[in-house]
């Protein structure tokens, strides 16, 4: 029994689970992840996919391959940490803790990460300007409007969505969503994730009442169906349309001003929408702490190292 | 430009340690242009820095341009501690890993456009992230280089203060660097993914190469790993660095695939 536990806080252990998770990770970052069981059958020599898929190798990180030598690491490192303050509390002596607070630390870190593996979700949704959507119990959330600004070279310089946090549907604050920084509401964080932009078209019709279609809406018609495709903006900006009969349809090109099936084309604009993904991570705050932890530790061992060597 | 005129001093410095060796003679000068060297790229940061209104550690020119930078002055701080001549040829050899960094710098693959950073890489994570990985690394070079050095020489006085240069090396590169390339680098993504780890093949080889860098320091403590072992593992812990620099951007595809 003794010998079993020795082992099992030993530094060899510790080492040859080092190689061993070293090694296969190594090897999973040369093997495509997350694809269908087809990809690895056509794409490699057909007993390799086989034994890819047999193992889990495609999945790497969630396989007992990877798992059962890391829970290993995990007690090994549990029970070397028990050991190591144990007896110096037996001891009496202070000595060099920065190691177990290290220790400590990546325990903590990968007790996050297991409540983040297991509760951890991720939600998306799309918002126009103007709509207005419920992330969590009493808390929404309304885009005013979205930017996307540009260097003067024609690259991205950022995406930002300017929204106003709503509590009990009550204004509670306004904030900017950009990419790098995310908002918060409750255990909730908010990123943008993406965006998309869409032509619009405004029609009017003979009793002076404005119909707005998004690029793709279609206006259903006595007899066929008018579908806005797009703007096409070179020269004074004019408007794609499909009349889509029973048997045929026909393009229709339109500027403003133009009649299109009895409706008047007043305005072109452009919809920007945002994407925005919503996180709820539970071990967010202890992960944090374990990072602080660590940082702590690994400044400490440093600083008690030059201090013996004084 | 700056960094070509960096590039020639270190060319130059190299020549006159070879000499220097050749000759068996102490050298008092080349040191002295690895500084000039260093500082001539940490301006050319400065100045990149002023042109992209954010600091420049953005792409792999200027990562390449700053880690180089920080290998120099690493090289000649240590010069400046340990004069005995034994160390000029971890100066040369630094001096050469150097050169060879700043050769990838100036090829193709490393665009060299001066151009804002796009929005994923807007933070402030990035300038802690990328700076504190590559001084870290800067101390995996001189700990490879004393490793090559430990295996290749017979005189076993040079082996004891080789291990120990190693050793202090990593000891005070280990830390920077975990801080670095992992913690930053988790808080960072938390900040910009809303998750602390993808494992995306970057990410995994600068865990990797950390798990070797950590054995390393584990395996002083297991009598019949030092020496040879402890070398060894230096030298896999410097190509996985290097491979996480480069490889995995050339040959694995992945989230970072702008640095």
């Amino acid at each position: 029994m003794g010998k079993v536990y020795n082992f099992l806080t030993s530094i060899k252990l510790a080492l040859i689970l080092f190689l061993f998770i070293g090694l296969f990770s190594a090897l999973a970052t040369l093997v495509s992840q997350g694809r269908e069981a087809d990809y690895y059958l056509q794409n490699y020599h057909q007993m390799v996919g086989k034994i890819i898929l047999a193992i889990d190798f495609h999945n790497f990180f969630r396989s007992a391959l990877f798992l059962i030598p890391s829970a290993a690491f995990f007690l090994n490192l549990s029970l070397c940490t028990i050991k190591r303050l144990h007896k110096r509390a037996k001891s009496g002596a202070p000595g060099r803790y920065g190691p177990d607070i290290i220790h400590i630390g990546i325990i903590l870190i990968i007790i996050g990460g297991i409540i983040n593996l297991f509760g951890r979700q991720e939600g998306f949704i799309w918002l126009d300007p103007g709509q207005e959507v419920v992330i969590t119990g009493e808390w929404s959330l309304r885009l005013n409007s979205f930017e996307f600004q540009l260097y003067g070279d024609g690259r991205p310089k950022d995406w930002l969505s300017h929204v106003t946090v709503l509590k009990g549907g009550e204004e509670f604050r306004d904030a900017t969503i950009e990419v790098n920084k995310p908002l918060t509401i409750k255990n909730l964080k908010l990123f943008q994730n993406s965006y998309s932009m869409k032509d619009t078209v405004t029609l009017t019709d003979k009793s002076g009442e404005d119909i707005i279609l998004k690029s793709n809406e279609g206006l259903r018609l006595p007899g066929s169906i008018l579908v806005f495709s797009n703007v096409d903006r070179r020269g004074g900006g004019m408007g794609i349309f499909r009349e889509l009969h029973d048997e045929d349809s026909h393009t229709i090109m339109a500027e403003i001003g133009d009649d299109v099936t009895g409706f008047k084309v007043t305005g072109f604009t452009k919809n920007e929408s945002t994407g925005l993904s919503i996180v709820k991570e539970p071990g967010y705050i202890l992960i944090i702490v374990s990072l602080i932890i660590l940082t702590f530790g690994l400044a400490l061992t440093y600083i008690q190292k030059i201090g013996e060597k004084k | 430009m700056i960094s070509t005129v960096a590039f020639i001093i270190l060319l130059a410095a190299i020549l006159t340690q070879i000499v220097f060796i050749l000759r068996k003679s102490n050298d008092r000068l080349s040191h002295w242009l690895i500084l000039l060297s260093s500082l001539l790229l940490f301006i050319n940061v400065i100045i990149r820095s002023f042109q992209i209104k954010f600091v420049a550690l953005t792409n792999t020119f200027e990562s390449l341009v700053f880690f180089t930078g920080m290998i120099l002055l690493i090289l000649f701080l240590y010069r400046i501690r340990w004069k005995e001549k034994a160390f000029s040829l971890i100066i040369f050899g630094g001096s050469v890993v150097s050169a060879a960094l700043l050769a990838i710098a100036s090829s193709p693959i490393a665009p060299k456009e001066v151009a804002p950073p796009i929005p994923a890489l807007q933070s402030n994570w990035l300038i802690l992230h990328v700076s504190f990985a590559f001084i870290g690394e800067a101390f995996f070079v001189i700990a490879f280089v004393a490793a090559v050095y430990y295996l290749l020489t017979k005189s076993e006085e040079k082996k004891k203060n080789l291990d120990s240069l190693v050793y202090t090396a990593i000891a005070i590169g280990y830390p920077i660097y975990t801080a670095g390339a992992l913690i930053f680098g988790a808080i960072w993504a938390s900040d910009a993914w809303g998750s602390f780890w993808s494992w995306d093949p970057k990410e995994t080889w600068a865990l990797i190469t950390w798990i070797v860098y950590t054995a390393y320091l584990h395996s002083r403590f297991v009598k019949k790993f030092r020496g040879k072992v402890s070398a060894w593992l230096s030298i896999i812990g410097f190509v996985f660095t290097i491979f996480t620099f480069f490889g995995v951007n050339y040959l694995l595809p992945g989230l970072h695939s702008y640095s």
